[in-house]
C-alpha cells in the first residue's frame, strides 16, 4: 500500500491546476456566453473540469497506488 | 400530508436507523462495515440540509456562489494523498480522538489550547446544528400543511422531541466505549445510509422537475431566459465577485480538514489508510452528481412558484404544487437524512472534545484518579452523554431564540468562517517545526476576536435593536472600523471580509508570535514527532524524550484506575515483550510513560493524560538540543540495527551458499577418486591379461594354434587399451572446447540409418529388434560423425541393458519450433530413480554395476552430453516411461 513520491505529486498538481483554473483570472476568461443542454457557459466549465479531474485522479490513482 | 402520519413516518426511520446501527455494532468484521464505499459515503456528512436545501436557494437568488462551497473540497481531495494519509498516521499513533486533541497534542499537551479549540468549535458549530433544526422543523411544516397545526410552545414542538431522539440515538451508540479513539461502526453504517438516500432523493426531485415539470434542461433553460435577472444568476460577474468567491473556495477548502464531523468521518473513523484511494476521486464525483440538478431546480422554482416562498425550499414547494405529496416526502426524509447525521457525528465530535478537553482536565480528573475503573468508565461515559444532550439543547435553544433572523446560507458560512480559525495552527503545525503552543493560542484568538467583531457583532446589534446601522456610520469616528467594511474594503460579503481580516491576523499572530520566542522542549519534541512524522513511524514510543523519575507501579496504579486490572496487565505484558523489557523493572522510562499516555489519551484526551502522567512522576526539564539529539540518536540507532540484521542475514545466506558448494566439491571429488579406481582397475585388467599371455608365449613349444589363441586375446587387450583412452582423451578435449565442430546442414534421417548400420549385426546377434519411424524431411545443422557417435552410444547402451530376443528399440524424430529431437526408447531395464540426475555426469557409474565387473567406461553419456551441449542442444532420460529407458537429445533445426 504505497504510493511514490513522483506519483503522489501528479495528484498535488492536481489541486494546484483546479486551484487556479477555478479562480480569477482564469475562472473569467472561460464565462462566456452560450449554453450546452441547457447548461450556462460558466457551469460546462466548472463541470468539465470537475469530471475531468476525477477522471485524471482516478487513473493516477488506479495505475500507481498499489 | 397528515402530521400525525408524518411523525409516525419519522419515528419509523429513527427506528430502523436504530436497528442498523445496533445491527453493524454487531457484525464487528464485516464487509459491509470495514468497507472504502462506507468511508467515502460518511464524508459525505458535508452535505448537510445547507447542501440540501440551501444550495437551491442560492442559485434562485444570487447565482453561482453555492458552487463554491463544494470546490474547495474538491480541490483539496486530491491533497489527501499527502495531506490526510500525514494526518491519519499521526492520529492513529497517538491515539488522537478529535482536532482539538490534534491541535492540543502537536503544541505539546497543550491544556488551555485544546479548550479554546474546543470553544472555537462549540461557537462554530452550535449555530450550525441550530440551521439543522430549523430546517427540519420548516420543512416539517411544509409538508404537513394540511392540517393547520402550529406549535405553541416546546413541549408542542415535534422539532423538540426530534432532537431528543437523535440526542438518544448518539448517546446510546457513541459512548459503547470509554477509548474515544474507537470507532463507531454503527453510527458510521447509518451515516452512510442516509448518505446514499439524500442523494438518491435529490436525484429524483432533479429528474422529476427538469424531465417531468418541463422538457429536459434545454427547456427549464429557455424558460428561465425570460425570468428577471437571469444573466446575473449564471455568470461570475464583476472582479468583486471574484474575490468572494475565491474567499468562500478558500473557506470550503479548509472545512473540509477542519470541522470536527469531517475529522471525525475522516480521521477518528478510518478504518485502513488504503481507503483513501476511493475517497479521493469517489468523494468529488459524489458531490459533482450532488450539485448537477441544482440549478435547474432553482430556475424552475423562479418560474413556477411565487417570489414570497422561501427559496430554500424550492425542491419541497415544486412537487407539492404538482400535487406529488408523496415525491415531496422522499425529499424531505433525504433533508431529514442530512438533517440526522449532520447533528449526529457533529455532537458525537463536540462530546467527546468538551469532556476530554475542558470537563475533565479543568476539574473532573481529581475525581477520576480517586475512583475505581468501573466508576471512573462510568464517570467518563456520563460525561459524554451529558455533553451529548447538553449540546443538542442549547443548538435547539439558539434555533428558537436567533435563527429566524439568517437564512441557512448565512448560518452555514458564519460557522466556516469561525471554524477556519483552526487553519493556521493546523496546516502549519503539520509542515512547520517552529510553531509554538503560546502563538498558536494567541492567532487562534486573535481571530476569533477579528470574527466576533466584523460578523457576530453586527448580527447581535441587529437582532437586539433592528434600527442602529452600524454598517454604515463610522465606529468610534474611524471610518476603517466599519465592521462590514475593515479599511474600507467596501465590496466584500460580511462572510469573506471576516474571513480576510481573521485570517490575515490570525496568520499574522501566529507566524511572527512563534518567531520571536522559542517553544519548550516537549512542544519541539511533538513538533518533531508530527512533522517529520515519517522518520519516527518506526520508532514509536521511542519518539518520544523524556528524562525523570517514575515507578512502574505507580504507572500501573494510574492504567489500573481507567482501564481496569486486565486490560492494564495485557497493555503491559505486550509493551514489555516488545520492547524486551523484564517484568521486574522498577523504573519507568520514556517509552511507557509515552505508551501510558496513549492508551489514557483515548479515554480522557491528551492533556489530561499528560497532567495524569505528571503527578505520578517526576520530570527533569532537559533542553532542546538534547532532545534533538537524543531524536537523531535513536533514529540512528534503529537504523543501525536494521543495517546489522541486514547485514547478517547476508553473511548467513552466503554461509550456507559456501556449505553447500563445498558439498558437491566433496561429491565429485568422491565420485572422482571412484571414477580413478574404476579405470586404474580398468587398465590394469587387459594389463594383467597382455602380461600373463605374453609370459605364456614365451614358451616355445607351445602348439601353433594355442598361440595364435594367445595373440588373438593380446590384441583384443590392446584394442580395449586404446579405446579407454582415446574416450577419456575425447571427452577431454570436448569439455576444455578444444575441438573444433564441423558443422553443416544435413539430413538427420540419414544419419540415424547410418548409426542403426553400425550396430545391425550385434543386434541380429543378439536378435533385438530395431525400429525405426523416419521423418525425411528434417534437416538440422549438425557435425555428423560427432551426431553418428551420440546415437550409436545411446544404442549401443539400449543394446546392452535389454534382454536377449524380448528386446525393442525405437527411433523417433519430433519436430520441435527451433529443433529437432531425437528419441531413443527402449524396454530393457531402465534407468534407477536415483541415477537419473547423473548419469551424464562425468565420473558417474551406476551403483548396480559396482556388484559386477562394470559394463561401460563410464564417459559414455558424458560425451554425449559435451557434443549435444557443444550443439546448443540438450540432452536427458524422460521420467516417465513405466519401463524400460527413454532417452532424449535436441539438436537445432536448419532455418
Amino acid at each position: 500500500m504505497k504510493m511514490k513520491k513522483r506519483h503522489q505529486q501528479k495528484l498535488v498538481m492536481i489541486s494546484v491546476i483546479l486551484l487556479f483554473l477555478w479562480n480569477l483570472p482564469f475562472v473569467s476568461i472561460l464565462d462566456g456566453d452560450f449554453h450546452l443542454f441547457g447548461f450556462p457557459a460558466f457551469y460546462v466549465f466548472i463541470f468539465s473540469s470537475w469530471f475531468s479531474s476525477i477522471a485524471v485522479a482516478y487513473y493516477i490513482l488506479k495505475k500507481f497506488y498499489e | 400530508m397528515s402530521n400525525y402520519a408524518l411523525i409516525l413516518i419519522i419515528v419509523a426511520y429513527l427506528a430502523f436507523l436504530f436497528f442498523l446501527a445496533y445491527w453493524a455494532e454487531r457484525k464487528h468484521r464485516g464487509r459491509l462495515v470495514n468497507n472504502p464505499y462506507i468511508y467515502v459515503l460518511s464524508l459525505a456528512v458535508y452535505c448537510t440540509a445547507w447542501t440540501y436545501y440551501g444550495s437551491v436557494g442560492v442559485a434562485s437568488k444570487s447565482g453561482i456562489s453555492f458552487l463554491a462551497i463544494y470546490l474547495g473540497p474538491v480541490i483539496a481531495m486530491p491533497l489527501w494523498i499527502v495531506l490526510m494519509r500525514k494526518i491519519i498516521r499521526i492520529s492513529k499513533q497517538h491515539k488522537i480522538s478529535s482536532i482539538a486533541d490534534f491541535i492540543s497534542m502537536r503544541y505539546g499537551n497543550n491544556r488551555p489550547l485544546g479548550a479554546l479549540v474546543t470553544l472555537t468549535c462549540l461557537l462554530a458549530i452550535i449555530p450550525y446544528i441550530s440551521l439543522q433544526l430549523k430546517a427540519v422543523s420548516e420543512t416539517f411544516a411544509i409538508v404537513s400543511r394540511g392540517d393547520s397545526y402550529t406549535a405553541m410552545g416546546i413541549f408542542d414542538d415535534s422539532t423538540f422531541y426530534i432532537a431528543l431522539l437523535i440526542a438518544i440515538f448518539v448517546a446510546f451508540f457513541g459512548t459503547q466505549s470509554t477509548d474515544a479513539s474507537l470507532g463507531k461502526r454503527g453510527i458510521m453504517a447509518t451515516v452512510a445510509l442516509e448518505s446514499l438516500l439524500k442523494l438518491v432523493f435529490f436525484l429524483a426531485i432533479g429528474v422529476f422537475v427538469v424531465y417531468f415539470i418541463f422538457n429536459g434542461t434545454t427547456d427549464v433553460y429557455e424558460s428561465a431566459l425570460l425570468t428577471k435577472n437571469f444573466e446575473k444568476l449564471t455568470s461570475l460577474g464583476g472582479l468583486e465577485d471574484g474575490f468572494n468567491w475565491m474567499f468562500t473556495i478558500l473557506l470550503s477548502f479548509f472545512a473540509i480538514f477542519l470541522l470536527p464531523r469531517q475529522f471525525h468521518v475522516a480521521v477518528v473513523e478510518n478504518q485502513n489508510i488504503y481507503h483513501l484511494k476511493k475517497a479521493i476521486w469517489l468523494f468529488p464525483l459524489y458531490l459533482l452528481i450532488f450539485n448537477v440538478f441544482v440549478i435547474f431546480i432553482a430556475w424552475a422554482g423562479n418560474i413556477r412558484l411565487t417570489a414570497t416562498v422561501n427559496h430554500d425550499y424550492y425542491s419541497l414547494l415544486l412537487p407539492i404544487q404538482e400535487g406529488n405529496s408523496f415525491l415531496a416526502l422522499l425529499v424531505f426524509m433525504g433533508g431529514f437524512s442530512a438533517v440526522i447525521s449532520m447533528i449526529v457525528v457533529s455532537t458525537l465530535a463536540l462530546s467527546t472534545m468538551v469532556s476530554n478537553n475542558i470537563i475533565i482536565p479543568y476539574g473532573f480528573i481529581k475525581k477520576l484518579v480517586e475512583g475505581n475503573p468501573e466508576e471512573n468508565a462510568k464517570n467518563i461515559k456520563n460525561i459524554r452523554r451529558i455533553a451529548i444532550f447538553l449540546l443538542i439543547i442549547v443548538a435547539y435553544f439558539f434555533y428558537i431564540l436567533y435563527s429566524n433572523q439568517l437564512s441557512l446560507f448565512s448560518i452555514g458560512l458564519i460557522s466556516f468562517v469561525i471554524i477556519s480559525q483552526l487553519a493556521p495552527s493546523f496546516f502549519l503545525g503539520l509542515f512547520w517545526r517552529r510553531g509554538t503552543a503560546k502563538a498558536a493560542k494567541a492567532g487562534m484568538a486573535v481571530g476569533l476576536l477579528v470574527v466576533m467583531y466584523t460578523l457576530l457583532l453586527p448580527i447581535i446589534v441587529n437582532v437586539v435593536s433592528p434600527q442602529t446601522q452600524l454598517t454604515s456610520s463610522n465606529v468610534f469616528g474611524f471610518w476603517w472600523l466599519q465592521p462590514s467594511q475593515v479599511f474600507g474594503v467596501d465590496y466584500l460579503t460580511p462572510e469573506s471580509n471576516a474571513f480576510l481580516w481573521s485570517i490575515s491576523f490570525n496568520t499574522l499572530a501566529f507566524v511572527g508570535l512563534s518567531l520571536m520566542a522559542k517553544g519548550n522542549y516537549r512542544e519541539r519534541n511533538y513538533a518533531e514527532m508530527f512533522v517529520h512524522n515519517e522518520n519516527y513511524e518506526n520508532l514509536q514510543e521511542g519518539a518520544f524524550v523524556w528524562k525523570g523519575e517514575a515507578y512502574v507501579a505507580d504507572i500501573r496504579r494510574l492504567l489500573n484506575r481507567f482501564l481496569g486490572e486486565t486490560r492494564t496487565e495485557r497493555a503491559l505484558t505486550i509493551f514489555n515483550r516488545k520492547y524486551n523489557i523484564s517484568e521486574q523493572e522498577e523504573k519507568a522510562d520514556a517509552r511507557l510513560i509515552n505508551f501510558s499516555e496513549k492508551l489514557l489519551t483515548g479515554s480522557i484526551g491528551s492533556a489530561s493524560a499528560k497532567i495524569l502522567l505528571a503527578s505520578v512522576s517526576k520530570e527533569k526539564p532537559i533542553s532542546l538540543v538534547e532532545v534533538l539529539h537524543i531524536l537523531e540518536e535513536s533514529k540512528e540507532t534503529k537504523a543501525t540495527n536494521k543495517l546489522l540484521l541486514e547485514k547478517s542475514e547476508e553473511l548467513s545466506q552466503m554461509a550456507s551458499q559456501l556449505q553447500s558448494a563445498n558439498q558437491e566439491l566433496l561429491f565429485q571429488d568422491k565420485q572422482k577418486d571412484e571414477f580413478l579406481d574404476t579405470v586404474a582397475h580398468e587398465l590394469k585388467t587387459p594389463i594383467t591379461s597382455i602380461k600373463a599371455a605374453s609370459e605364456v608365449l614365451e614358451d616355445d613349444e607351445m602348439p601353433p594354434e594355442l598361440r595364435k589363441q594367445f595373440l588373438m586375446n593380446i590384441s583384443k587387450d590392446t584394442d580395449r587399451l586404446g579405446k579407454l583412452i582415446h574416450n577419456i582423451l575425447d571427452l577431454e578435449k570436448l569439455s576444455s572446447s578444444r575441438t573444433e565442430l564441423k558443422i553443416r546442414n544435413g539430413k538427420i534421417n540419414k544419419t540415424v540409418k547410418k548409426a542403426i548400420n553400425g550396430i545391425e549385426r550385434i543386434a541380429a546377434q543378439r536378435k533385438i529388434h530395431v525400429v525405426f519411424e523416419e521423418s525425411d524431411y528434417l534437416e538440422g545443422m549438425y557435425d555428423e560423425d560427432r551426431i553418428l557417435q551420440v546415437l550409436t552410444n545411446l544404442l549401443s547402451n539400449s543394446l546392452k541393458f535389454t534382454e536377449e530376443e524380448k528386446g525393442i528399440i525405437t527411433i523417433v524424430l519430433e519436430e520441435k519450433e527451433q529443433e529437432i529431437a531425437v528419441v531413443v526408447e527402449d524396454n530393457g531395464r531402465g534407468i534407477p530413480e536415483e541415477d537419473h540426475s547423473y548419469i551424464f555426469e562425468k565420473f558417474y557409474q551406476s551403483k548396480n554395476q559396482n556388484i559386477k565387473k562394470p559394463q561401460g567406461s563410464g564417459f559414455g553419456l558424458a560425451i554425449c552430453k559435451q557434443i549435444v551441449e557443444s550443439h546448443s542442444g540438450s540432452i536427458w532420460a524422460d521420467k516417465n516411461v513405466p519401463n524400460g529407458a527413454r532417452l532424449v537429445f535436441t539438436i537445432p533445426k536448419t532455418t
